[in-house]
């Protein structure tokens, strides 16, 4: 089915990083925006709100915690969805996050490429079946 | 009694503190108590002596002054130097004088030179005028000595004669003057004498018979004391001083231990003797040397229950140190002492401290190092892993297949790198205790099926057959499935690398009592040599033999799979013999329902 292309800000410091997972989504048929920073990454967010955020957890000046909570404290980009893509393993710390934040995923950088594609995809198709889902209670 | 003996006796240099304090203690309190009783016993025993000879010695010389002042008072010189008598009525005169002017005198006569008496007085009453000639008293006088006489015993008391010649001015003997004296008074005085609370002193006459009676009076006067060798030894002249050992003896007119002194009294030929009471004279000495005793009783005693405080005090720290400095072996470096000696051994125990935070930086600076190094590695690695996986997938055009084989064995290669990785940061991880785990009741029958099938492909690789039968029921046991996972991709994945093609793997579960499943992972590949297998759980051990030498990985596994089964509160173990096989075993604990 012919759908309009998904939009995909994907936070990063490392550029080869950024390419590698970006041009995987990119040629997966998903619209990829960068950011290197969390600011930047917010501006780019409140802009152009896509219809998710990939995030780094580890990164120079605001971590990925930081980021998320700052993005779900504005109104703007509360409601978009936050995967952490990220080489940290679940750790307590990213458990508590979880429950804490409303995050949608997280995927492990040493996944298989095309696994990785997959379960952006499940993702995907998850919160459109919780929005239906909270589309026909409400209707 | 047991407990104050491991009191004062505990480890070896306790022992070693007790014995050097007894002794740097006890020592001087025995030698300077033994100089202290000797030289006190010493004194004690020359100031009984001077006690009774100087007592001896007063009693002599009152005895010698009594007749030297009776004799004096008899030895006439008359003015007159013809040879004949005095006048009769001369005589009588003088007799009164005499008697008048001593009153030990009870009678008194003049003799002629022929032995017989020419005038008489007496105090009381005067008998007629007799022949003396045969008297000892006179035959002496008559021959110009003085004579004193032996004692003997009126109803008035003790009597004894003494004479004296008479001389005119030329020194010629005309007549003699024969006296009888009362020594009643002299031998009062002796009788008197007192050494102590209960020594005594006694005279003895020339033939051995006691005219004082002492203080003791158990002997009657007059009675013969000849058959002790004692007093013939005193009459022959010997000097007892009481200082030596046979002045020790069983008193002679008492009959208890006595110390005694006797010497002879020149001028009558008489024996003094003192005797004091062995248990009289020695009570000060005694208690003396009972005090002594008891001081340095107590003294040991108190040194007996100090040293072991002071030992404690001492060691105290030490033991404290050691304990730490185990602690720190084992790897706990916040081991830390307290020490409040304010000496050396506080200094110790600061700079001990020291050194453990020194040890506790080094340590954790070691894994953060690890921890941010295997961190940084993981971005490239993750990277190449990527590029490698699409280059090979044709993502970027088709590749020759000469260059898709070094791909493949790069990819191999980046795979290793991957698991070193995450190898490390796991050691990291559970070195800083950061290691997370989270338990739950679970069937451990799940995460053990999943690892299987992932590693199916590596066994099929080989040959191998993996059997896993479990019962049915098998209970809950606390465990991390994902965590459990590890556990059995590692110990698996172990058994199918250390055994050669074509092997057998069993993996079992045992109940252990109603506490534990324990789970097994058998094989029957090249085991595990003796001297290798106490090294299996640690860090970075790797078996290095001829048939693994080929075989890859990080040494590194093992410990984790240590690390986690522990902290699930189990225990893991293992049975290897080199050319049989190995068997691994680790248990969990039961989740009761």
């Amino acid at each position: 089915m012919e759908e309009k292309k998904r939009h995909i800000l994907y936070i990063d410091d490392d550029p080869t990083i950024r390419r590698l997972f970006g041009g995987k989504l990119a040629a997966a048929g998903y619209e990829v925006i960068y950011a290197s920073n969390g600011d930047d990454g917010r501006e780019m967010a409140r802009r152009f709100l896509p219809d998710m955020i990939l995030l780094d957890m580890r990164m120079p000046g605001n971590d990925g915690f930081t980021i998320a909570r700052r993005l779900h404290g504005e109104k703007q980009t509360a409601n978009i969805p936050i995967v952490f893509l990220t080489n940290e393993d679940w750790s307590m710390e990213v458990e508590k996050a979880a429950a804490e934040l409303w995050i949608a995923g997280y995927i492990h950088k040493s996944t298989d490429l095309d696994e990785f594609v997959l379960r952006i995809r499940k993702i995907f198709d998850e919160l459109e079946e919780r929005k239906k889902g909270a589309g026909g209670t409400a209707a | 009694m047991k407990r104050i003996i491991n009191f004062i006796f505990g480890s070896g240099l306790q022992n070693k503190f007790v014995l050097l304090f007894l002794l740097l203690a006890s020592v001087p309190i025995l030698i300077v108590g033994s100089i202290a009783l000797y030289a006190i016993d010493l004194s004690h025993r020359h100031d009984v002596s001077n006690l009774e000879l100087a007592l001896l010695d007063e009693k002599t010389r009152e005895t010698e002054k009594f007749f030297a002042d009776t004799l004096g008072i008899i030895e006439l010189r008359v003015g007159f130097a013809q040879k004949s008598e005095i006048a009769l009525s001369e005589q009588e005169f003088l007799l009164d004088g005499i008697l008048e002017e001593n009153s030990a005198f009870e009678e008194i006569r003049f003799v002629s030179l022929d032995g017989l008496e020419t005038a008489k007085k007496a105090k009381y009453s005067v008998a007629g005028l007799s022949d003396v000639s045969e008297l000892p008293a006179f035959r002496k006088a008559r021959l110009g000595e003085t004579f004193i006489g032996e004692v003997y015993y009126t109803l008035s008391g003790p009597f004894i004669s003494i004479a004296s010649p008479v001389t005119n001015r030329s020194g010629d003997i005309i007549q003699v003057l024969i006296a009888e004296v009362s020594i009643k008074e002299l031998i009062d005085s002796v009788d008197a004498s007192q050494i102590g609370s209960a020594g005594y002193l006694f005279l003895v006459d020339t033939n051995g018979s006691l005219i004082s009676r002492g203080r003791e009076g158990r002997i009657a006067q007059g009675s013969d004391l000849s058959g002790s060798s004692r007093i013939r030894d005193v009459l022959g002249g010997v000097l007892f001083d009481a200082l030596g050992e046979r002045d020790r003896y069983l008193g002679i007119l008492s009959g208890i231990p006595v110390i005694g002194a006797g010497k002879k009294i020149a001028k009558t030929g008489w024996a003094i003797i003192a005797e004091w009471p062995i248990e009289d004279a020695d009570a000060l000495l005694r208690d003396i040397r009972a005090l002594v005793l008891r001081i340095s009783l107590v003294a040991i005693l108190a040194v007996f229950l100090l040293a072991p405080l002071f030992a404690r005090r001492l060691l105290g720290p030490i033991r404290a140190l050691g304990e730490k400095a185990e602690e720190v072996s084992r790897g706990r470096f916040d081991a830390r002492v307290d020490i409040k000696t304010k000496d050396e051994l506080a200094g110790l125990g600061a700079t001990f401290n020291k050194m453990s935070e020194g040890l506790k930086r080094l340590q954790e600076l070691k894994d953060e190092f690890i921890f941010i190094a295997a961190h940084e590695l993981r971005s490239p690695v993750t990277v190449i892993r990527g590029y490698i996986s699409m280059a090979l997938q044709g993502d970027g055009g088709a590749i020759p297949p000469a260059a898709k084989e070094f791909l493949a064995e790069a990819d191999r290669a980046n795979q290793r790198l991957v698991q070193l990785v995450a190898d490390l940061l796991e050691v990291a991880r559970s070195e800083a205790g950061r290691i997370s785990i989270s338990v739950a009741p679970i069937d451990i029958k799940e995460p053990i099926r999943a690892s299987l099938k992932e590693l199916r492909p590596l066994a099929d690789e080989k040959g191998m057959a993996i059997a896993y039968d479990p019962p049915r029921e098998l209970p809950n046991v606390f465990a991390d499935a994902n965590r459990m996972k590890e556990i059995v991709v590692n110990l698996v994945g172990n058994a199918i690398k250390y055994t050669p093609r074509g092997g057998a793997i069993e993996v079992s579960h045992e109940a252990q009592g109603n506490a534990w499943i324990v789970t097994h992972v058998k094989d029957n590949g090249f085991g595990i040599a003796r001297d290798a297998q106490a090294k299996i759980f640690e860090k970075f051990y790797r078996v290095q033999t001829k048939q693994t030498e080929e075989i890859t990985g990080t040494g590194l596994g093992l410990f984790i799979v240590k690390q986690i089964v522990e902290k699930m509160g189990g225990k893991i173990w293992f049975e290897s013999e080199e050319g049989k096989g190995s068997t691994f075993s680790f248990s969990l604990p039961i989740a009761r329902a």
